[in-house]
């Protein structure tokens, strides 16, 4: 379980990023962490990971405070940036002197994954493209079977081939007694994936949701003239099909939940949306 | 566990933060090993740019220049002091690029185990390394140089074997050099070479600056007598008047050795020591 507490963290002096911000993250999830450019999603992920500090209240992963950095807590959190950098050798040999720090490693299960996307142990890191390198990172932190995996924009990077295989390898890797944390601003490269939503903006958690209480308080749908909404729309936008529409379920027929529409109606009109989750 | 006050302390001075100190000896070797197999070839491709400057400029004093005792000491110091500077900052090179300090930072190794991987790469490998580079270069051009001159004593009596007594200084040297130069890095994300020189620099004229204030404010002598100056922790110079030679009034030789000691051992504790709290505190 990931406890954040009453943390409060800024840059400088005088800007909270953020300001008493309580969360709390369940094992056997692959939560969905989203927001614009600057939310503070990085941020938030670096804070669960021990990268940075809170000024004010506390983390804790598991048993361990994130700040401490201990050994035992790094073993048993796996980081990806959205940037990263290899060591100028080849596959077979980062995994060789990097893997026994993690004492759950398995090599087996990291050999299919490199089977998956069609990468060779003796393959250079340094000579491998973008997204072949978040391939091999990817594969190497579900190989260390971390209990918490935290991800800052996994998807970027990679073709749409590679794209399905992470969604698939992420969902064949979560167990009960993992947390994953998947940060990203492409919503419709893992909506099929993330469950629960946080969405995160100017400081602020919005909405922390599984799909399942979503659907239970939203409807999604579309319409041909917005007359036909009804005064009930929380939100609506242009579609191809005409107009997505947001409102609260009152039992019709709903389409599948649109993460994208829905994070747009939390930036445009957050009050209607929080006051219709919470009725 | 660690929570912040609204008055908050600094976390090395929190004691519970101390305590968390670990070190596993397994863990230490996986940091050697990974170390040696991801920047081992660097390490070589840098000996062997050390070995290259000092046999181009050993040649030149040996085959050219007389074969000076003092240019070759001069050589040694030279490359053993910037080479080690070098190669110290090179250990915590991952704290220059956000990437790779995540990385470095989330290994799962404590500070104490990082920080002592590198004080292994600096003391045990490179030191033992350059020495023997620069003896093994110097004593076969020196050797050379005899067997040529073996027929004319007063020349041969020029090429001399740097006496192996003298490393001590060296050592103290590069001791000195790449403890600031690994703080230098903990401290300086970038430039950390050129930043590190000039805080040595900014650093070293103050306490002189200083020192001579303090001499000069202090040590009060009879009318028209002046001080010169004074060697820091050693002894001050000073004329009782225009006219009379100048003397000088020393530490006793113990308090010499007690600050010297300090200087030359507590001095690279203490920056391994500030190292390893700046890599503890660092954020990224």
């Amino acid at each position: 379980m990931v406890h954040i507490s009453n943390i409060s963290f800024a840059y400088r002096k005088g800007k909270p990023l953020f300001e008493g911000l309580d969360l709390e993250l369940l094992p056997g999830n692959v939560y969905g962490l989203l927001g614009r450019n600057g939310a503070g999603k990085s941020s938030l992920l670096r804070l669960m990971s021990g990268l940075l500090f809170p000024q004010q209240g506390s983390c804790k992963v598991g048993a361990h405070v994130a700040a401490h950095r201990n050994p035992t807590f790094l073993q048993e959190v796996f980081f990806i940036p959205e940037e990263f950098e290899f060591p100028p050798v080849s596959i077979h040999e980062y995994v060789r002197v990097n893997a026994p720090f993690y004492p759950k490693f398995n090599m087996g299960q990291f050999e299919r994954y490199l089977q998956e996307f069609d990468l060779l142990p003796q393959q250079r890191l340094t000579e491998l493209s973008h997204g072949q390198k978040k391939k091999v990172i990817t594969g190497f932190s579900l190989a260390t079977n971390a209990s918490f995996l935290l991800m800052d924009e996994p998807t970027n990077g990679l073709d749409i081939p590679s794209k399905a295989q992470f969604r698939r390898l992420i969902a064949s890797a979560l167990d009960e007694g993992r947390v994953v944390v998947v940060s990203t601003h492409q919503v419709r490269d893992l909506d099929s994936l993330i469950d629960p939503i946080i969405v995160l903006d100017q400081s602020k958690i919005l909405l922390h949701a599984s799909t399942a209480e979503i659907g239970d308080k939203l409807r999604f749908f579309t319409v041909d003239d917005l007359a036909e909404a009804g005064s009930s729309a929380l939100y609506s936008e242009p579609s191809l099909r005409g107009h997505a529409v947001i409102s609260p379920n009152n039992g019709l027929p709903s389409e599948k939940i649109d993460l994208e529409l829905l994070f747009n109606a939390l930036l445009h009109a957050p009050e209607a949306l929080q006051k219709a989750m919470k009725n | 566990m660690y929570q912040t006050s609204q008055f908050p302390i600094p976390r090395f001075l929190n004691f519970q933060f101390l305590l968390n100190m670990q070190f596993s000896f397994s863990r230490f070797l996986l940091l050697l090993r990974k170390e040696f197999s991801e920047q081992g070839r660097l390490y070589l491709l840098g000996l062997g740019a050390l070995g290259g400057f000092w046999f181009v400029l050993l040649g030149l004093v040996t085959f050219q220049g007389g074969g000076d005792l003092d240019t070759r000491h001069i050589l040694l110091g030279l490359g053993i002091v910037v080479g080690g500077t070098v190669f110290a900052q090179y250990q915590f090179n991952a704290l220059s690029r956000p990437s790779q300090t995540i990385r470095f930072l989330h290994l799962p190794a404590s500070t104490l185990e990082k920080t002592m991987s590198a004080f292994f790469w600096c003391f045990v490998v490179f030191l033992p390394a350059a020495l023997v580079l620069f003896y093994a270069l110097d004593t076969s051009m020196i050797s050379l140089m005899r067997t040529r001159l073996a027929h004319d004593p007063l020349r041969l009596a020029h090429y001399e074997y740097l006496p192996i007594w003298h490393l001590k200084i060296h050592v103290f040297l590069f001791t000195l050099a790449a403890s600031i130069g690994v703080l230098g890095r903990a401290y300086f994300r970038q430039y950390a070479f050129v930043k590190t020189a000039l805080a040595v620099f900014a650093v070293f004229v103050s306490v002189e600056m200083l020192f001579q204030f303090l001499v000069k404010s202090w040590v009060r002598l009879p009318a028209g007598g002046h001080v010169l100056g004074g060697e820091l922790f050693e002894k001050v110079t000073f004329r009782l008047s225009e006219d009379s030679s100048t003397d000088y009034v020393e530490l006793p030789l113990f308090w010499q050795m007690l600050f010297a000691g300090i200087f030359m051992v507590g001095l690279p504790i203490l920056c391994w020591f500030l190292t390893w709290l700046r890599l503890r505190e660092t954020e990224v």
